[in-house]
């Protein structure tokens, strides 16, 4: 089979199992996927995958090639273009008992008669958690320059963008939980991961320096944990402040009425002095009482409003 | 420094869509340029190129696309050579994109090139009295040309095809 062809197989398969795949995962499972990976279920949008390719054999223009020449031969031009196309921009290269190994970005290229298939299907693991790690911690990075965002509006303290912010902090804080959630998945499976690579002792696959990228992923989950508190910390932080404008705006409704309440009531009072003066008073006296009762909720309110209000 | 004839045409290719203009600079990101040279393999203006798909970063998404790991090779060699300057962009997702322009050297290079050379890059990228097609993104992500004369026409690059297989299951 030609490289060109074997590539577009690859990608037809890493196509058809993310459809096959999205048929027998739970809804919890297909929400954590499209926070990372958004629109993954339609036509044309992928996730990033990690491909493990055996060949036994290896053949230029109906000559096989020796494993010795092999290496030397692939990864030059023309056809390390090729490689290229199966694993991506290549990462490292070994030879080691007969055995060559192409390792890309994005897949791993084996030549030769592969013995145990074991830690080579760890490997391809671990590789895929380290991948799905890295986009994890994109979408956490853009979190964190979303919510920077946000404190910058919440701090102006206007309810109207309060409100909206709240919102949005809540779908954050609600994806937020799920992704979380997954990290014991995680942790388990490295763990598991680990115990199974320790009872494989594989010569012939050690060449992929599996323990290094073991450390380099449980390193980043330590990271990723560490950003999912700090993350999550700030959008409490946030919420605390959009809590404290609220309510300081509740604080200055209530004072509002609370002084409204007194100047209808001075304005009441008033006004029935006024209706009753003119049976103890003469007219002059009586105009004096109407006029005072009629000031003077005016007054009080003006002066409650610049002086009382700001003591308060 | 002798480059192959896809380099050439890559070449020339590159300077049509980043030629400064007055004091404007003007680069091409990598998806336009992916774009381009899909649609340069499709109308036979490069010989020895192919494409195969890939996972790439597109507009703010990963993809499959069609790209041509012999032009990426071109587009490397031309860099190393200082005939066009690359530029890495990070987008407001966090990921990274490239861009690039061509060099004064590469200006100088190409004034040196076959007309032939140039002429087949015309055909389909500056065809005489039309000009230089515009490339834009529609909803979808699809790259669309858009000539001066009202032609438009979209670059199946985002558009991978099947391949007939047979798979049995392995228990490891």
């Amino acid at each position: 089979m030609s490289l060109d062809k074997l590539a577009r197989i690859i990608f037809d398969i890493i196509e058809d199992t993310s459809r096959l795949m999205s048929s027998i995962l739970s809804l919890y499972q297909r929400r954590i996927l499209n926070i990372i990976y958004p629109g993954y279920k339609e036509e044309g949008f992928e996730r990033r995958k990690y491909t493990v390719v055996i060949s036994e054999k290896v053949k230029i223009e109906g000559k096989e090639l020796s494993s010795e020449k092999m290496l030397d031969l692939l990864l030059k031009e023309p056809y390390v273009n090729e490689i290229k196309q199966i694993v991506g921009p290549i990462i490292s290269y070994a030879k080691k008992d007969g055995l060559c190994l192409i390792d890309g970005s994005y897949g791993l290229l084996i030549l030769g008669k592969v013995k145990n298939t074991e830690l080579l299907s760890l490997y391809a693991s671990i590789k895929s958690l380290e991948i799905f790690l890295e986009d994890l911690l994109v979408y956490l990075w853009m979190v964190w320059e979303k919510l920077g965002d946000t404190r910058k509006i919440v701090l102006k303290g206007d309810i109207k963008e309060l409100k909206k912010m709240r919102v949005q902090l809540v779908t954050i804080l609600s994806d937020f939980t799920l992704l979380k959630s997954i990290m014991g998945t995680i942790t388990y499976s490295l763990d598991r991961i680990d115990s199974e690579s320790k009872s494989i002792s594989d010569d012939e696959l050690d060449s992929l320096d599996f323990s290094t990228v073991f450390h380099a992923v449980k390193n980043r989950c330590r990271t990723i944990g560490d950003l999912f508190e700090s993350i999550e910390r700030e959008i409490d932080g946030l919420l605390m402040v959009i809590n404290t404008h609220i309510e300081e705006a509740l604080d200055r409704l209530n004072t509002l009425t609370f002084w409204l309440s007194i100047i209808f009531g001075s304005f009441g009072l008033g006004q029935l002095a006024v209706a009753i003066a003119p049976w103890f008073m003469g007219p002059i006296e009586s105009t004096i009482v109407s006029s005072i009762a009629t000031l003077l909720p005016i007054i009080l309110g003006v002066f409650l409003h610049f002086g009382g209000g700001k003591a308060r | 420094m002798k480059l192959s004839r896809d380099s050439e045409k890559l070449l020339y290719l590159i300077s049509l869509y980043t030629r400064s203009e007055r004091e404007m600079e003007k680069w091409i990101k990598n998806y336009a340029l992916w774009a381009l040279i899909y649609h340069g393999i499709v109308e036979k203006v490069f010989e020895d190129y192919d494409y195969t798909p890939v996972t790439v970063m597109w507009y703010g998404t990963l993809r499959i696309a069609n790209i041509s790991m012999e032009a990426e090779a071109d587009i490397f060699k031309l860099r190393r050579e200082g005939l066009i300057n690359k530029l890495r962009l990070a987008t407001s997702k966090y990921r990274y994109i490239t861009a690039y322009k061509i060099t004064e050297k590469g200006e100088k290079y190409l004034q040196n090139i076959k007309p032939e050379v140039k002429a087949e890059v015309d055909r389909v990228f500056n065809p005489p009295s039309v000009g230089i097609p515009d490339i834009t993104i529609d909803a979808k992500g699809n790259p669309i040309l858009i000539y001066k004369n009202g032609k438009k026409i979209l670059v199946k690059i985002l558009y991978p095809e099947d391949m007939a297989y047979s798979s049995a299951p392995s228990f490891l």
